[in-house]
C-alpha cells in the first residue's frame, strides 16, 4: 500500500487529554458490558458499586499518569488502587486506616469469595447479588479494568482491549444461553469502536473503523447464522443428559422441561419394581433454598464398604438388592444409587461416600459413562414401627430442623393446619403427604417457572402453597419445610424415579431405563427406630411409598395397608405403568415440549457458535494477511518490487520488528541485516537493488518472488518458532497505523 | 534514458566517481580522519553551491578550503575577513589609467573560480553582504558596469560561532545563500596523533597536486546535475521542507530555494556514489548540512544549545527525517 506511505503525517503527540478520554470510554464500554450480567443478577446496587470501583481504578490510572513520564506507572496505580478499594469496601474492619490490607484482610477476602462461590453454586436464576457475590463482581471488573488500562493506554494496543470486553459479556450467555442482551452488547460495542477511533493514528481511522465494525457484525452474525447443533436422542454421545453443578436442584427444572428426554440411565436390579437412585440429599436450610451441606469429599470412605443407615433399627425388615447401573450421560459428582447404599464396585476413579446422606461423591471423576453394581438395602417398616417412634427425635438431627428465618409464616401455618391432630410424627407426615396428593395440588412443570418460581427457595414455598400447581422440586421442598417446622428431621433427595422397565431380549429380566424426565426430586424424613423415610408428595409422579399410602379422607387416621408384603404397595395407581409416568402424567406435556425453548440443544448450539466465532475471530487475522501476501507476490511476480518491498517490511513488521515507513530502503535493509542469514541478507540486497531501481530510478527491475520467500524464511527462522506462530496469528501489520510504533527495538 | 529538463552527463557515472575520489583522496592526506567533512565539502563543490565551514578556531576549517581548492586547477584566491575589510577589497575597484586617460576596473579576489573566505563572520555587516550578493547573482556591479564572475564559482567560507568575541553573526537571508554548512569536529586521538607527526616538519599542503582542472570540474559538475531525481524523491525533500515549516520547535523553516539546493547537493551526492540517481538516503544525509544553517529554533527548544550553534536545530531535523515516511514509488 504506497498510498499510506506516502500520506503519513507526524504522529500525533501524546496528550493526557487522549488518555482521560480513553479512560472514559473504557469506564463506559466496563459499564455497558458489567450491565449485561443485569439479567442473571437481581437488583442494580451491585452494578453501581462494580462502577464505583471500576471509577476509581480507571480513574487513578488516569490521574497518576498525568504526573509522570512512564506510562506503566498508571498500571501500578490501578493495581494499588483495586487492592485499597476492595479492601475499604469489603474488609476495612481488618485493614490499617481501612484500606491498607494486613494478613486478616486476606483471611476475610478469602471467606467473602467461598461465600461468593458459594452462593453462584447454590442460587437459581436471577441471583441475589449478596456480599460474596458482589465481592467476586467487583474483583472480576477491577481485573478487567487493569487489563483493559494496560492494554489500551499502558501498551496501546486498544484493538485487544475487545477481548476482556467479550469475556464479560459473554459471562451471562453462557449461565444462560436464551438470555437476549443485545442492547449492552451494542453499547460495549459503540464504545469500543469510539475507542479504537480516538487511540488509533489519523492514517489508521478508517482501517480502525472498518475492522472494529466488521468485528462487530461478525460476533453478531456468526452464532445466527450456523446451523444449530441438536442432541441425538437416546445415545450416549454428544452432550449431557443430565449435569447438576455444586447444587442439583437448580438445573433440575430445565431437565424435566427438556422437549425430548434423553437417557439418563439404565440398570438391572433384583428389587421387584425397581428403585428410586438417589444422587444427593440437600440438607441445609438456613440460606436462600435448600442445598447440600457437606461439600467437602471425605477420602477414606471408600465405596466398597458403605457404613450403615443412619438410625435404621435393627426390628425394620429389609430386603437387600443387587443393581446394575449403567450411566449412559448424567455429568455429576454424585453417582446415582439406591438408598441406601451398603457396597459399590467397579466404579472408575476416585469415590467416597458421604456418612449422613450416603451420597456417594468424587471430586476428581464423574458419573458419566460409568458401570457399577450397587449393594442395597430397601426399608420396609410397618406402620406400627413408624408410629411407635411418636414424635421423639433422636439427638443430634438439630440441623435437620433448621428453617431461614425469613421462611413465609404461612408455611408453619398451612403445616399446622394440615396435621391437625395427628399424634406422631409419621402421621403428620402421611396428612403432609396426603395434603400434597389431594386434588387441590396439580401438578406443573412450566406453569409457575417465571418471576423466579422456579426452585426451592423459602420465598417460593408461599407462592406455591398459594398457587397450588408445581413439580417435584415444590412438593418436595414444600413438604420438607413444613415437616421441619413441626419438629420433624426433613431433607429432600435428589434423582431419578424408577424409569422405564423392558424385557431384555435374552430372557435376562428387566431393564430399566431412566431419561431426564425421571429426574425427581423427594422429601426424606427422619423416623426415630427407623432412620430415614423416603415420601413421595409430587401428584402423578414416582411411586408412594407402600407405608405411605395415597390420600384420604382423614389425614390423621391414614388408609394404610397393614400387611405391607411386597415394597411396591398394590394400591399404588398402576406399578407397572407408574415408573414411566412422565409423558402421560405431566398436564400438557405436548404444549409443554412445543411452547419451550429446547435449552439444552441451544445450549450445544450456542456453544458451537460461540468455538466457530472465535476460531474465525482467532484465524480472521491471519486469513486476510495470507491473502494480502498472495496478491503481492503475484505482483511481485508481474515485477513490482515495491510489492516485494512492502510483503518483505510487512513479514517484519508482523515478527515485531521495527519497520517504520519513514525508514528508506537502505536503512531497512540494515535494520534487517541482524535478523537475517547470510542467503536472506543477500536476497534481501537485491531487492533492495530492485526496489531502489524501481521507486527512485523509475526504471522495471524484476524483483525475484523467490528472493521475497528467502527473506522472509529467514527472517521466521531466525526469530523462532514461537514469534513466527505469534506472527501467523496476530500480524501486526495488519493493524499498522493503529498500534505503537515498533515494539521491539533492533538489535 | 534521458529526462526531461534534466542536462546530458558529460561524462559516465564511473569516470566521475573515479575522480571524485581521485579528489576525496588527496584531500585526505591533509585532513585525516575527517572523510565525512571531506565528501560533504566535495559534494558542495560538485554541486556547485557555496559552502561554509564553522567550528571553533584551530580545527582545519581553512585547510580544508585551502586543500579543496588545491585539487583543482583553476583560480583560487583568498580573502581574510577583518572588521575593517571594505566592500570593494572584495569585489575590485574602478581606477583611473592615467596613461589612457580612462577608469579601469581592477578586479577584487571574488574573480576566481574558488573564492576561500576566511573567518566570514569577522567582517562588517556591509562588507558581508557585498560578498553574498555576488554569491547569489554571479556577477559585480562597480560604478554601473556588471562584470560577470568566472565560471564554476564557488564560494568556500569558515567562520567560528557566533557566540564567539568579535563576529558579527551572517543574517539568515545571508546564510540562505550558502548550499551547505558543515562542522569540522575535532580529531580522534589517532588522527591527532597523525597530524601531530606529519605536520612537525613541513606544511603538507605544499605536497597537493591539482587532479581535476576547471573544465573537468565544470563537466563533473554537469554530470552531476544530470543525476536523476524521482518524483518521490521530490516528494520527499518537500516533505521535510514543510515538516520544517509546521513544527512546533522551528521558528522560521526551510526556505523553497533550501529546497531546490537539497535536491541539487543530493545529486551531487549520488553522483559522487557513483549513482545516476538520487535516494532518499541522499536527502536524510544532507538534510542537516543543507537545512541546519537556515533554520531557527524556537527559544524553546534553543536553550541548552551548546558553544557550537544549531546542534538543537540538528536535532530537531534528525527527529523531523526520523518521522517523514518515504515514499516507495511515485509511478503506482
Amino acid at each position: 500500500m504506497p498510498e499510506r506511505r506516502t500520506t503519513g503525517s507526524p504522529p500525533a503527540q501524546r496528550t493526557i487529554g487522549l488518555d482521560w478520554i480513553t479512560s472514559g470510554l473504557l469506564l463506559v464500554a466496563v459499564g455497558a458490558s458489567t450491565a449485561a450480567l443485569g439479567s442473571i443478577l437481581t437488583d442494580v446496587q451491585w452494578w453501581l458499586v462494580g462502577m464505583l470501583v471500576a471509577t476509581v481504578v480507571l480513574g487513578t490510572a488516569a490521574a497518576v499518569r498525568s504526573f509522570t513520564r512512564r506510562r506503566i506507572w498508571g498500571s501500578v496505580g490501578a493495581v494499588l488502587a483495586t487492592i485499597g478499594t476492595v479492601t475499604l469496601f469489603f474488609a476495612p474492619g481488618s485493614a490499617i486506616l481501612g484500606f491498607i490490607p494486613t494478613f486478616d484482610t486476606i483471611g476475610a477476602l478469602h471467606e467473602l469469595e467461598v461465600a461468593g462461590a458459594e452462593s453462584i453454586a447454590n442460587q437459581s436464576l436471577p441471583a441475589d447479588a449478596d456480599q460474596g457475590i458482589v465481592y467476586l463482581l467487583c474483583l472480576g471488573v477491577a481485573a478487567i479494568c487493569i487489563v483493559l488500562d494496560l492494554v489500551a493506554v499502558t501498551l496501546r494496543v486498544p484493538a485487544f482491549a475487545g477481548i476482556p470486553l467479550v469475556v464479560l459479556l459473554v459471562v451471562p450467555s453462557i449461565v444462560d444461553p436464551t438470555l437476549e442482551d443485545g442492547l449492552y452488547f451494542a453499547l460495549t460495542a459503540a464504545a469500543f469502536i469510539a475507542l479504537l477511533l480516538v487511540r488509533s493514528r489519523p492514517a489508521g481511522r478508517g482501517a480502525a473503523l472498518g475492522i472494529g465494525t466488521a468485528a462487530v457484525l461478525i460476533a453478531l452474525i456468526i452464532p445466527s447464522a450456523l446451523p444449530p447443533v441438536t442432541l441425538p436422542e437416546n445415545t450416549g454421545s454428544g452432550g449431557p443428559a443430565a449435569a447438576t453443578g455444586l447444587n442439583p436442584i437448580i438445573t433440575l427444572g430445565d431437565d424435566l422441561r427438556r422437549g425430548d428426554p434423553a437417557l439418563a440411565l439404565t440398570y438391572t436390579t433384583t428389587q421387584e419394581g425397581g428403585l428410586y437412585l438417589r444422587l444427593t440429599a440437600l440438607d441445609d436450610f438456613t440460606g436462600a433454598s435448600w442445598k447440600p451441606s457437606s461439600a467437602e469429599v471425605i477420602p477414606g470412605n471408600d465405596v466398597a464398604l458403605i457404613g450403615a443407615a443412619p438410625g435404621l433399627g435393627d426390628a425394620v425388615t429389609r430386603t437387600t438388592a443387587t443393581t446394575e447401573v449403567t450411566v449412559a450421560n448424567v455429568l455429576s459428582r454424585w453417582l446415582p444409587a439406591p438408598y441406601a447404599p451398603t457396597s459399590i464396585t467397579g466404579l472408575d476413579g476416585s469415590w467416597s461416600w458421604e456418612p449422613d446422606a450416603l451420597a456417594v461423591r468424587t471430586d476428581s471423576s464423574n458419573a458419566r459413562n460409568q458401570d457399577y453394581e450397587v449393594q442395597s438395602v430397601t426399608i420396609t417398616p410397618s406402620v406400627d414401627q413408624l408410629q411407635a417412634a411418636g414424635t421423639t427425635v433422636d439427638p443430634g438431627l438439630e440441623r435437620y430442623l433448621e428453617i431461614p428465618d425469613d421462611l413465609p409464616p404461612v408455611v408453619a401455618q398451612t403445616a399446622l393446619e394440615v396435621v391437625g391432630g395427628a399424634a406422631t410424627n409419621y402421621d403428620k407426615a402421611i396428612a403432609l403427604q396426603s395434603y400434597f396428593l389431594s386434588d387441590q395440588f396439580t401438578y406443573s412443570e412450566d406453569a409457575p417457572v417465571e418471576n423466579g418460581y422456579d426452585g426451592s427457595g423459602a420465598s417460593v414455598l408461599a407462592a406455591f402453597l398459594e398457587a397450588k400447581s408445581g413439580y417435584c422440586v415444590h412438593f418436595s421442598s414444600a413438604m420438607a419445610s413444613m415437616a421441619r417446622t413441626l419438629g420433624i428431621p426433613a431433607r429432600v433427595a435428589v434423582g431419578f424415579t424408577p424409569g422405564e422397565p423392558s424385557t431384555l431380549p435374552d430372557g435376562g429380566g428387566l431393564e430399566y431405563r431412566v431419561s431426564t424426565h425421571n429426574l425427581h426430586a423427594w422429601p426424606e424424613l427422619y423416623v426415630t427406630g427407623i432412620g430415614w423415610v423416603r415420601f413421595e408428595p409430587t401428584p402423578g409422579r414416582g411411586i408412594v411409598p407402600a407405608f405411605a399410602p395415597l390420600a384420604v379422607d382423614d389425614p390423621a387416621t391414614p388408609d394404610v395397608d397393614e400387611s405391607v408384603p411386597t415394597p411396591v404397595a398394590t394400591s399404588t395407581p398402576a406399578p407397572s405403568t407408574a415408573p414411566s409416568a412422565v409423558p402421560t402424567d405431566v398436564p400438557t406435556p405436548s404444549a409443554t415440549a412445543g411452547a419451550l425453548p429446547d435449552a439444552p440443544s441451544r445450549t450445544i448450539s450456542w456453544w458451537w457458535a460461540v468455538v466457530a466465532a472465535l476460531a474465525a475471530l482467532l484465524l480472521a487475522p491471519a486469513v486476510v494477511r495470507g491473502i494480502r501476501r498472495s496478491r503481492r507476490i503475484a505482483a511481485a511476480s508481474g515485477g513490482s518490487a515495491a510489492a516485494a518491498w512492502d510483503e518483505l517490511r510487512d513479514t517484519a513488521d508482523d515478527l515485531g520488528l521495527a519497520t517504520s515507513v519513514t525508514r528508506t530502503p537502505r536503512q531497512l535493509a540494515l535494520d534487517l541485516a541482524p535478523h537475517l542469514d547470510d542467503r536472506g541478507a543477500a536476497a534481501l540486497t537485491r531487492l533492495r537493488i530492485a526496489l531502489e531501481t524501481e521507486a527512485f530510478h523509475d526504471r522495471s527491475a524484476a524483483p525475484a518472488a523467490r528472493d521475497v520467500a528467502a527473506v522472509t524464511w529467514s527472517l521466521r527462522r531466525k526469530a523462532g518458532p514461537m514469534r513466527s506462530a505469534v506472527a501467523f496469528l496476530l500480524p501486526r501489520s495488519l493493524f499498522a497505523g493503529w498500534l505503537p510504533e515498533p515494539s521491539r527495538p533492533v538489535e | 534514458m534521458q529526462h526531461d529538463g534534466v542536462p546530458a552527463a558529460a561524462m559516465t557515472y564511473d569516470a566521475f566517481h573515479a575522480k571524485a575520489q581521485a579528489i576525496i583522496s588527496t584531500i585526505e592526506t591533509v585532513i585525516d580522519g575527517k572523510r565525512d567533512a571531506v565528501e560533504m565539502a566535495l559534494t558542495v563543490l560538485l554541486a556547485e553551491g557555496h559552502l561554509l565551514i564553522e567550528d571553533v578556531p584551530g580545527v582545519g576549517k581553512t585547510m580544508l578550503a585551502r586543500a579543496l581548492a588545491r585539487t583543482v586547477d583553476c583560480s583560487v584566491s583568498r580573502v581574510q575577513f577583518t572588521p575593517d575589510l571594505l566592500p570593494a577589497d572584495i569585489t575590485g575597484v574602478s581606477v583611473y589609467n592615467q596613461a589612457e586617460r580612462v577608469f579601469e576596473f581592477k578586479p577584487g579576489p571574488i574573480f576566481a573560480n574558488i573564492v576561500i573566505g576566511d573567518e566570514i563572520n569577522r567582517a562588517s555587516p556591509k562588507t558581508q553582504s557585498a560578498m553574498l550578493e555576488s554569491m547569489e547573482e554571479r556577477q559585480v556591479t562597480v560604478d554601473g558596469s556588471s562584470y560577470s564572475l568566472a565560471a564554476p564559482f564557488i564560494v568556500i567560507a569558515t567562520q567560528n560561532p557566533i557566540e564567539m568575541e568579535g563576529t558579527y553573526p551572517l543574517p539568515e537571508a545571508q546564510r540562505d545563500r550558502f548550499m551547505a554548512r558543515i562542522s569540522m569536529g575535532y580529531p580522534d586521538a589517532t588522527a591527532e596523533l597523525a597530524m601531530l607527526r606529519t605536520r612537525a616538519t613541513s606544511s603538507p599542503l605544499d605536497a597537493v597536486r591539482p587532479v581535476v582542472d576547471a573544465t573537468e570540474l565544470g563537466d563533473m559538475i554537469t554530470t552531476a546535475r544530470a543525476v536523476y531525481a524521482s518524483r518521490a524523491v521530490e516528494q520527499y525533500a518537500v516533505a521535510i521542507a514543510n515538516a520544517t515549516r509546521e513544527d512546533r520547535d522551528l521558528r522560521l523553516g526551510a526556505s523553497p530555494r533550501a529546497t531546490l539546493q537539497l535536491v541539487r547537493a543530493a545529486k551531487a551526492r549520488a553522483a559522487l556514489d557513483g549513482r545516476e540517481f538520487v535516494l532518499p538516503d541522499d536527502i536524510d544525509a544532507l538534510a542537516i548540512p543543507v537545512l541546519g544553517h537556515r533554520l531557527i529554533a524556537t527559544r524553546r527548544a534553543g536553550a541548552g544549545s551548546s558553544v557550537l550553534s544549531g546542534s538543537s536545530v540538528a536535532d530537531i531535523i534528525a527527529r523531523i527525517i526520523a518521522d517523514t515516511p518515504v515514499p516507495i514509488s511515485a509511478s503506482s
